[in-house]
């Protein structure tokens, strides 16, 4: 009975809460927490899940360093979302660094984010809204950006080249 | 006495929970998305994996027989469907698993058919408070003093069901939960409760102190008290974790300790990184999973060669891993790790010993990942190993992959792999693997590959036959929202390991799909 009255809350609290949309909070690779609603200053945003040992997820990001510098200089959020756990985490920053990843970088060591927005296998792509809502995603190594930079292009708007 | 202390689970289960998880389940699959896109202010999540086996593994139990007589039929079916919904500062999930392992899983990890709601959680954010009922997995510090996680694909599950509370005063983090292990059948029950402290004075400077309680069948009461640091000022990163173990036992307690200290410095393209790690817990438990000092996932042929694996409760070990451009294009590593048990003359500061009594495990390789401005690619790694622990083994071994493309948007990847082994355990003989592979990626949505293996060694001969030829095909459609994996063929067995833990898998030969679907 207990557990039914916990749920009919959560439904109760469901339907009266406002400002929909998932949001989330993870450790920054640099120190401190970036939250999505915080910290993404309202701007869309391409997340990439990768990690140090997912041969694939390296090349996507050493293939498309140029197309993801170009589209955060045009004010895209570009956040790489390692899922290494304790097992490999360390091994991160180092890697980031000595690639030149300018790109915000954050720690998902439970798979928590990927899991939210239905990521099974790495790498995985999700290009976000500036209300934080998916508008495309790509499972796997992204060998042709076109379709991406089209619904960037669209989301960025006047500020498309 | 050994006490054995067990309450009643405070998880957040319940069969009416699930009726109802279940008609939204059914209501999601029916169509409702679109209704509950119409409520204002929800949002809708889900999403679904579809996996099916179908073909032979070696059963282990059939050891007396040559391949293929050692092997048995194997079909396996798993669905998992995923569903979140999403309002303002609240969120309800759950996941659907249908599951129908393999007679072989049956027998030899214990696995047996689920139709239920495997995950179900309610989380919000009520400032400063942020809680989370249900399932929840999380890791402090580096994982010494506490680490859960779920491993879908190796059947791994520390995941707790119970409570967890967050509360953010400033520059002060209070951490508080209390649960119990999903009772799997490879990782024991356990219920645990646990409490951090963390504190940040400053951008860059990071300090925690966790406690953690464990009470199973399997592990005694355990008290677990860590502490643990990050950092960072400009180029240089110091991290590490002190954790200390006490297990009551009968007619006595035992104690433990684990130590990470680890740098990284990053300079001008270039990161050294240099970690140095002590465990000895005694007698670890499911929670505590600290990081490898080494690298977990190398070459193919290396995984089927019994790679590495931590053994937590008694290993001592250093790497040094160095990466860095070498100009535009080219951008290298270079990595050395030694792990040994720990020895009689160990010093009050224990090193990881070269003593064949007491080593593990030690590796040396390097690589180099070349790009051309033609956009294509090459990586070239040599290396050389020794696994002393499960088994004793020297290998060497080369890989090399071009990627080259071609007509604008295709592209074709070649891949060869040669290592050479000198087994120790059985009279010095050597062998030599290999593998060949081609990929053709005619465009950004669809890609297929074969890959050729091949060994001179009579005894996986016999036990997993003498090659094994595969062929995989990818396609993703819908604007990324499904994509569909096809396999066929046969694929060697080997020690599988993904994101830090290891397990055994079977020589396989048939059909294996994979759908993934976004809801």
């Amino acid at each position: 009975m207990k557990t039914l009255l916990a749920l009919l809350l959560t439904l109760a609290l469901l339907a009266a809460s406002h400002a929909a949309g998932r949001n989330w909070t993870l450790t920054q690779v640099n120190g401190g927490d970036f939250s999505l609603s915080n910290n993404g200053g309202g701007k869309p945003a391409l997340l990439l899940f990768w990690a140090t040992w997912c041969k694939p997820c390296k090349a996507e990001l050493s293939a498309m360093k140029d197309t993801f510098d170009e589209l955060a200089a045009r004010g895209l959020n570009v956040v790489l979302i390692s899922e290494d756990n304790q097992k490999s985490k360390s091994r991160v920053k180092p890697y980031i660094d000595s690639k030149g990843f300018t790109w915000i970088a954050l720690h998902d060591p439970d798979g928590e984010v990927l899991k939210l927005y239905g990521g099974t296998s790495l790498p995985f792509s999700v290009l976000l809204d500036a209300d934080g809502s998916p508008v495309f995603e790509h499972r796997g190594e992204m060998k042709d950006a076109s379709d991406m930079l089209a619904k960037a292009n669209e989301l960025l708007g006047s500020k498309s080249e | 006495m050994r006490r054995i202390c067990l309450p009643r689970p405070t998880n957040f289960s319940d069969q009416r929970v699930n009726k109802l998880l279940g008609v939204l389940c059914l209501s999601i699959l029916c169509g409702a998305p679109a209704a509950l896109a119409q409520l204002e202010d929800i949002e809708f999540d889900g999403s679904n994996q579809l996996r099916f086996d179908n073909g032979r593994e070696v059963d282990t139990r059939r050891a007396g027989r040559e391949y293929p007589d050692n092997t048995i039929a194997r079909r396996f079916v798993e669905n998992r469907l995923r569903i979140d919904l999403f309002s303002g500062n609240f969120h309800l999930g759950g996941r659907y698993l249908y599951f129908r392992p393999s007679e072989a899983d049956f027998d030899q990890f214990r696995l047996s058919d689920q139709n239920r709601f495997d995950k179900r959680f309610f989380e919000g954010t009520l400032n400063p408070f942020q809680f989370r009922f249900g399932h929840f997995s999380d890791l402090w510090g580096s994982g010494l003093a506490f680490s859960s996680f779920e491993n879908r694909d190796l059947y791994f599950d520390t995941e707790l069901d119970g409570a967890r509370v967050q509360v953010n005063a400033g520059s002060i983090k209070l951490i508080g939960l209390s649960g119990t292990m999903s009772d799997q059948s490879i990782v024991p029950q356990t219920r645990a409760t646990a409490a951090r402290v963390e504190l940040s004075p400053g951008q860059g400077r990071q300090i925690g102190f966790s406690y953690v309680y464990h009470d199973s069948l399997v592990n005694p009461e355990t008290s677990v008290a860590g502490i643990d640091w990050n950092l960072t000022r400009g180029v240089l990163n110091i991290y590490g974790e002190r954790a200390w173990n006490e297990v009551i036992l009968q007619g006595g307690n035992g104690a433990g300790h684990a130590t990470l200290v680890g740098t990284s410095l990053s300079l001008s393209g270039w990161s050294l990184l240099t970690e140095y790690a002590d465990y000895d817990y005694r007698r670890a438990t499911p929670m505590q999973n600290p990081p490898t000092l080494h690298r977990e996932v190398g070459p193919r042929l290396l995984q089927g060669r019994e790679p590495h694996v931590m053994n937590v409760p008694d290993e001592v070990g250093v790497q040094v891993e160095l990466n860095g451009n070498i100009g535009e294009n080219t951008y290298v590593t270079a990595h050395y790790n030694a792990n040994s048990r720990h020895s009689d003359e160990d010093e009050s500061i224990p090193l990881p010993t070269m003593e064949e009594k007491y080593r593990a495990f030690w590796e040396m390789f390097g690589n180099v990942e070349q790009h051309f401005e033609g956009g294509q690619s090459l990586l070239f790694e040599v290396g050389r190993n020794e696994e002393a622990a499960a088994t004793w083994q020297e290998r060497l071994w080369g890989q090399l992959r071009v990627t080259l493309p071609f007509k604008g948007t295709q592209e074709i990847e070649l891949e060869t792999e040669q290592l050479f082994l000198t087994d120790r355990s059985r009279d010095d003989e050597k062998f030599h693997d290999m593998l060949y592979s081609i990929s053709w990626v005619p465009s950004g949505h669809f890609s297929v590959s074969a890959a050729y293996q091949t060994t001179d060694d009579e005894e996986l001969q016999k036990r997993e036959g003498d090659n094994w030829i595969s062929g995989e095909a990818a396609w993703q459609f819908a604007d990324g929202k499904h994509r569909a994996l096809f396999f066929y063929g046969s694929e060697r067995g080997g020690m599988k390991c993904s994101n830090g833990v290891c397990r055994q898998v079977q020589a396989f030969s048939g059909v294996r799909f994979t759908l993934e679907t976004s809801l």
